[in-house]
């Protein structure tokens, strides 16, 4: 517990509020800058803009058309290593299966903790994390935070917001203690409610939540003074705490941002899921509308590639993997009102948006299947002749 | 006796680069600035830290003007280091010191006043990584002359960018302050290894 938490939920009225959660949000809607508190990203192409709060990012190469995407991921030569797990990351992001219990190895931490010594990442991991960001244009459900205000920012458990004032007043945990929940506030100057960039659910702000509800406007919102249940402060978001309190142990968002050594995230929870599919609402955010789309991700090297996995000496030493991306307006829009942006690469990058894995990591590749090509998923369209299982009689 | 002369100016002019070279210098003429190595060996001249990313902490390299290159990371609670987790401390030539001081002079880290500073705080990064943390430069000269100032003045500047060196460097190339930075890494590191 933090001192500075414990001081400010000693302050407020300490009523229990029933534990309830839920987030997730788009890469490009809002970036942690320099002068304060998180703004909101610029689109590519006209920089004097800026994307708004209820942006939704698209994959690359998305135009507002029905049209399926396929996503050429292409693993560089001398990063063989990553192949399986790479694999992996892409098969699991392609099936979108909602999980529990899917934060694993020798510590599963949020960033207000210290966890266990360990040397080795976990590839598969960090792939998976990497690929929401280049692939499917998702961003951390949780912020940056200032803290001590001496312009270090740190990685933090508060749900993701912009137009937060300054500590002490921006952000405070509520009476639970936990950063993420729904009884945190999070103010702007004067009071005021600053905008949230999460979606939560609707029905229970629950974002673990496993069941057969469809992800769209409907069900999922992003306001906080209108669809939150009443007597919730914020809407919360999917880390391993949150978890807990929620019945769903050990599970934290693939796209939670920080990840610890030793620390595996393998599977999708449903805050991940959640957020891929109502990108694949289309325009309208709405199911059934004529303009759902799918998004394919492939390992493969053909014309386009769309994202090249490789590792590199990255400036940053505490970052296990990047990907640099912007974003663009996916179609024509009213810039103030624009909700739809693409993901998009540096022109210097040929369109290729570049994930990068830190090549200074001691890194644990996982083991590799027996069987590749579907077999031990069942799958076996690829294999020429399925043998049907001899048994032996009694 | 002209030989002599030729042989003993060259000498002069030999030991004159390889003083300046250990040294500093503080040449104004080819519009560059310049300064005088600190006479304070604890004095830190150069931090360059890093926060975020996708693991917990701070990480930060410091030289030392004694010749001390210390890599460490931190565990931080509210912004403030609390525990050393890995630290490593190297020694490096003061050539290579001056190498690294110049290369941040060159680049205007020393005269960066407040109406550079406030053009490249209203940048926008185009294009940026959730995942890169910040990066944040500090540099300490007690003796520094700009390319045009007639008398040397301490330098001690801070100057931070979120969203990681690569992405601003692929948003704004024309930048020096970005590109510098990002120089600045693998000159650090290199000296890490050389040591």
């Amino acid at each position: 517990m933090r001192g500075k938490d414990l001081f400010v939920a000693s302050m407020g009225l300490l009523v229990f509020f029933p534990p309830a959660i839920g987030a997730g949000t788009y890469s490009g809607t809002a970036l942690c800058g320099n002068d304060g508190d998180c703004f909101p990203g610029v689109p590519a192409s006209n920089v004097a803009q800026t994307v708004p709060p209820f942006a939704v990012t698209h994959p690359l190469g998305y135009d507002g058309s029905p049209d399926g995407i396929r996503l050429n991921i292409c693993l560089a030569k001398g990063s063989e290593a990553f192949s399986s797990a790479l694999a992996r990351a892409i098969a699991t992001w392609n099936a979108l299966v909602p999980t529990t219990g899917n934060c694993s190895g020798t510590g599963c931490s949020v960033g207000e903790e210290t966890p266990p010594a360990a040397t080795q990442m976990d590839a598969e991991s960090v792939l998976l994390h990497e690929l929401g960001h280049c692939a499917l244009g998702l961003e951390h459900p949780e912020r940056t935070w200032d803290a001590a205000d001496d312009g270090f920012w740190e990685e933090t458990s508060f749900t993701r917001s912009w137009d937060v004032a300054g500590p002490p007043e921006g952000i405070a945990v509520g009476p639970d203690f936990i950063r993420g929940t729904l009884d945190d506030s999070q103010l702007q100057t004067l009071g005021m409610i600053p905008n949230s960039v999460s979606w939560f659910r609707i029905q229970d702000n629950n974002p673990f939540a496993i069941d057969d509800t469809v992800i769209d406007n409907t069900t999922f919102s992003r306001s906080i003074t209108a669809n939150l249940p009443s007597g919730r402060n914020w809407a919360a978001s999917a880390n391993r705490r949150t978890g807990e309190q929620n019945g769903a142990a050990a599970s934290q968002a693939v796209m939670y941002g920080l990840i610890s050594l030793g620390e595996r995230r393998r599977s999708l929870t449903a805050d991940d899921v959640n957020m891929a599919k109502m990108a694949l609402t289309g325009v309208d955010f709405s199911v059934g509308g004529g303009d759902d789309y799918t998004v394919e991700l492939v390992l493969s090297c053909d014309d386009p590639v769309s994202i090249l996995v490789s590792q590199a000496n990255l400036a940053n030493p505490q970052s296990a993997g990047q990907c640099i991306a912007g974003v663009d307006y996916s179609f024509a829009q009213n810039p103030f009102l624009a909700r739809h942006f693409t993901l998009v690469a540096p022109p210097k990058n040929g369109g290729i948006l570049f994930l990068t894995l830190n090549q200074n990591l001691d890194w644990d590749y996982g083991a590799d299947p027996v069987f590749v090509s579907g077999f031990e998923s069942g799958d076996t369209s690829e294999w020429s002749q399925v043998v049907p299982t001899i048994t032996q009689g009694p | 006796m002209k030989k002599h002369w030729l042989v003993g100016a060259m000498g002069l002019g030999a030991l004159l680069l390889v003083l300046l070279a250990e040294f500093g210098v503080k040449a104004t003429e080819d519009g560059r600035g310049g300064f005088s190595f600190p006479s304070d060996p604890a004095l830190e001249l150069v931090r360059l830290s890093f926060t975020g990313g996708t693991m917990q902490g701070r990480t930060e390299y410091s030289l030392f003007a004694d010749g001390r290159l210390l890599v460490a990371k931190y565990e931080t609670e509210a912004g403030e280091k609390t525990t050393v987790l890995a630290r490593k401390e190297s020694s490096v030539n003061h050539r290579r010191i001056n190498e690294v001081l110049q290369h941040l002079v060159d680049c205007g880290f020393a005269d960066l006043g407040d109406a550079r500073r406030r053009q490249l705080e209203e940048l926008r990064p185009a294009y940026f990584s959730s995942d890169a943390g910040t990066t944040w430069l500090d540099l300490r000269l007690p003796s520094y002359r700009g390319p045009t100032a007639i008398s040397d003045r301490s330098v001690e500047t801070s100057f931070s960018l979120r969203g990681g060196l690569e992405g601003w460097v692929s948003s704004h190339p024309a930048v020096p302050e970005f590109r510098c930075l990002q120089d600045l890494v693998p000159m650090l590191r290199k000296l890490e290894g050389e040591s």
